[in-house]
């Protein structure tokens, strides 16, 4: 079977797929980089829970974590990767097309 | 809350969606924006200051230099570095930085420093008469703007 010929649903990211890291993965799409904090808050979620998710985003790939400091204050910066945008645009796509049968 | 994710069964993408749950998706990845219009600010002041200081530091380099003031050139070129890395500190308030910003940023600032290396090239090529004043208000004015406009490519990125 071609890709064509698949469903659309077998064409979604396994690890884009997650409610929690897919909001992530939209959040940062739209931005070169975020602040660990202003993801949290845009995604409404815990430190613990964006911290796991961005671990598992991380070794996927998918997101950029830097770690540095403003003045004295320690900030974590998240950057989606290039790898990381392919995977979310071919996503969207997926779901575009399950939306649309 | 409108639009919190969770893994619960039968959310949107935790299991065979439907077109439904596939719409929903797409609207919760349409809506989620990190940038703040303080972030904004912050950026587009960041930007149109880096024209500024530049602008700034060709009028001075003139100003001083013409008259022969090495030490006022000196002066100058130091509040310059202050200058840039007092704006370096603004810039570094801002939470998150749009998309697109970064191209933008950096195409503004080498236009306005090659109009700086071009400025300054042609003002010591003239230096016997040196160039008036206005003349070089004019020339610092048209350095800046690459940055000005870069500044304000920001500023509509907001209302996109």
């Amino acid at each position: 079977m071609t890709d064509q010929q698949q469903h659309a649903r077998f064409r979604l990211d396994e690890v884009i797929h997650a409610p929690v890291r897919f909001s992530i993965v939209a959040a940062l799409a739209r931005v070169d980089q975020a602040e660990f904090a202003a993801v949290r808050d845009g995604v409404q979620v815990s430190d613990s829970v964006l911290s796991k998710q961005v671990t598992l985003l991380e070794r996927a790939g998918y997101v950029e974590v830097k770690k540095g400091y403003v003045g004295k204050r320690p900030r974590t910066w998240l950057t989606l990767t290039s790898v990381g945008e392919a995977a979310f645009n071919e996503h969207l796509l997926a779901l575009r097309a399950i939306a649309g049968s | 809350m409108n639009g919190v994710p969770s893994d619960r069964p039968g959310s949107p993408l935790s299991s065979d969606i439907t077109a439904e749950q596939a719409r929903s998706a797409l609207d919760v990845a349409s809506g989620v924006s990190l940038v703040t219009s303080r972030d904004l600010r912050v950026l587009v002041a960041f930007v149109a200051g880096v024209g500024v200081i530049v602008a700034a530091i060709l009028y001075l380099s003139w100003a001083t230099l013409s008259v022969g003031n090495n030490v006022g050139f000196a002066i100058s070129m130091s509040l310059y570095a202050v200058a840039l890395a007092l704006l370096l500190a603004i810039k570094s308030r801002a939470r998150a930085i749009p998309r697109g910003f970064q191209r933008i940023y950096n195409i503004g600032f080498v236009a306005t420093m090659t109009l700086y290396a071009i400025g300054i090239g042609w003002i010591f090529s003239h230096q016997s008469p040196w160039p008036s004043a206005s003349v070089v208000v004019w020339m610092s004015i048209v350095t800046a703007l690459p940055c000005f406009i870069a500044a304000a490519l920001v500023q509509r990125m907001a209302r996109a």
